[in-house]
């Protein structure tokens, strides 16, 4: 039996009926300078905004740093 | 590395919190993951990713630079990856803060961050709260070595190896084919080649398109055999206790001294235990300095993380299992009655 696409199939349906109206009630963290000699931005839509702006690609890193 | 730096937005997400997991779909037992995009979101390629053995065995300063440089080539090109399941374009948003169970682990915490893995962790709890948390769930993205395919850390799509007689073996990929396409996916990393894992099926067939010297490209297909996804060692994934119990202790393995004077080989289970933390370990009678030699039969030597491991993936809640300890320089057998559900 094909448990895995069954399970991600019943996930997926379920989690979208138990999507809340409001979310974001989890405060998010200011985020952390990091040192060194790369620029980051740190916020995915303002990267966006600068990448449409300048012309160059994202490079866009998840590192958890805390 | 800082002047091809200069060449991208260089954007760092330091949490999950509001991140749209539907925009960035990825293996959230990671600690560390990169997409190269353009303005709209689109993605030219994934970097990152990790082999059991190691976090960093796919990331070298050489193939973060090349996959910078063909990131450059792409968006010159304007070639992204086309909108499809395997590269999605968003067109709703689904933040971590809406899987039911995230604001419930969220408030047991100080610190707001939701990290990647507590992702992962969130959504097979929901999945355990459905009643269709299968162990299996913890193996996603799954490395290409599970088909005996073990990708160069520099070149991520040249093949460095292949185990024998593994179903890449007998698919004929032979070390140095650089992989063009899986499934009709463009891969040039690692972690562009584990994403299509990620969505292959249970059983079937990946139709690999190979690249060789001197040679026309060729299609082989590897056939997927039940249980593929599974690898040896999955005891880095944090979200692995979801799926079962743990043993509710800590422990450190014996060093070599300590093992011979115990007549211990290298090779045996050896861990003093250092610190106990659940009823059931209490319970079972387990005091702190015994030394664990065999637990649910198994007496191969592992970590404590691996032993952790052990247990999430081949016991279940309610089961009672045996455990050997060495107390004093003499064995005693203990059994550990595991609660019948998960504590909250």
């Amino acid at each position: 039996m094909n448990w895995k696409l069954i399970g991600f199939v019943a996930l997926l349906a379920v989690s979208r009926q138990a999507t809340p109206a409001v979310s974001q009630t989890i405060e998010k963290p200011p985020h952390a300078e990091v040192d060194g000699n790369i620029s980051w931005v740190y916020d995915y839509a303002e990267g966006q905004l600068l990448s449409q702006a300048s012309g160059k690609p994202m490079f866009v890193v998840f590192r958890c740093e805390r | 590395m800082a002047d091809l730096a200069e060449q991208f937005v260089c954007v760092r997400i330091q949490s999950m919190n509001g991140v749209n997991l539907n925009h960035f779909p990825f293996e959230y037992d990671l600690t560390w993951m990169a997409f190269f995009q353009n303005a709209e979101g689109r993605t030219y390629l994934r970097y990152g990713g990790r082999e059991d053995r190691h976090a960093d065995t796919h990331m070298t300063k050489a193939s973060l630079v090349r996959s910078m440089q063909q990131a450059l080539a792409l968006h010159q090109r304007g070639d992204v990856k086309p909108a499809s399941r395997y590269e999605p374009v968003a067109s709703s948003v689904r933040t971590p803060e809406e899987i039911p169970p995230m604001q419930a682990m969220m408030s047991r915490r100080k610190v707001s961050c939701i990290h990647c893995h507590d992702v992962k962790v969130a959504q097979l709890r929901h999945a355990g709260d459905l009643g269709l948390l299968r162990k299996e769930m913890v193996f996603t993205y799954p490395s290409p070595a599970n088909l005996g395919i073990h990708l160069d850390p520099d070149i991520q799509n040249r093949v460095a190896a292949v185990d024998k007689n593994s179903v890449a073996d007998k698919a004929g990929i032979q070390p140095d084919d650089r992989l063009q396409t899986i499934d009709s996916q463009r891969v040039l990393t690692f972690a562009d080649v584990t994403r299509v894992l990620e969505l292959a099926p249970p059983t079937g067939t990946l139709r690999v398109v190979v690249a060789r010297r001197g040679q026309a490209l060729s299609t082989k297909e590897i056939p997927l055999l039940t249980g593929w996804r599974k690898s040896a060692d999955p005891s880095w994934r944090a979200s692995g206790g979801v799926v079962g119990p743990n043993a509710g202790l800590w422990g450190v393995p014996l060093d070599p001294a300590e093992r011979r004077k115990m007549g211990l080989g290298a090779d045996d289970l050896a861990i003093k235990v250092t610190f106990i933390h659940k009823p059931w370990s209490r319970g079972a009678g387990i005091k702190l300095k015994d030394v664990i030699v065999s637990i649910d039969g198994q007496t191969q030597h592992m970590t404590t993380r691996q032993l952790q491991s052990y247990l999430h993936q081949n016991t279940n809640w309610g089961d009672t299992i045996e455990l050997v300890i060495q107390r004093g320089g003499k064995p005693q057998n203990l059994k550990m009655a595991f609660p019948r559900t998960p504590p909250d």
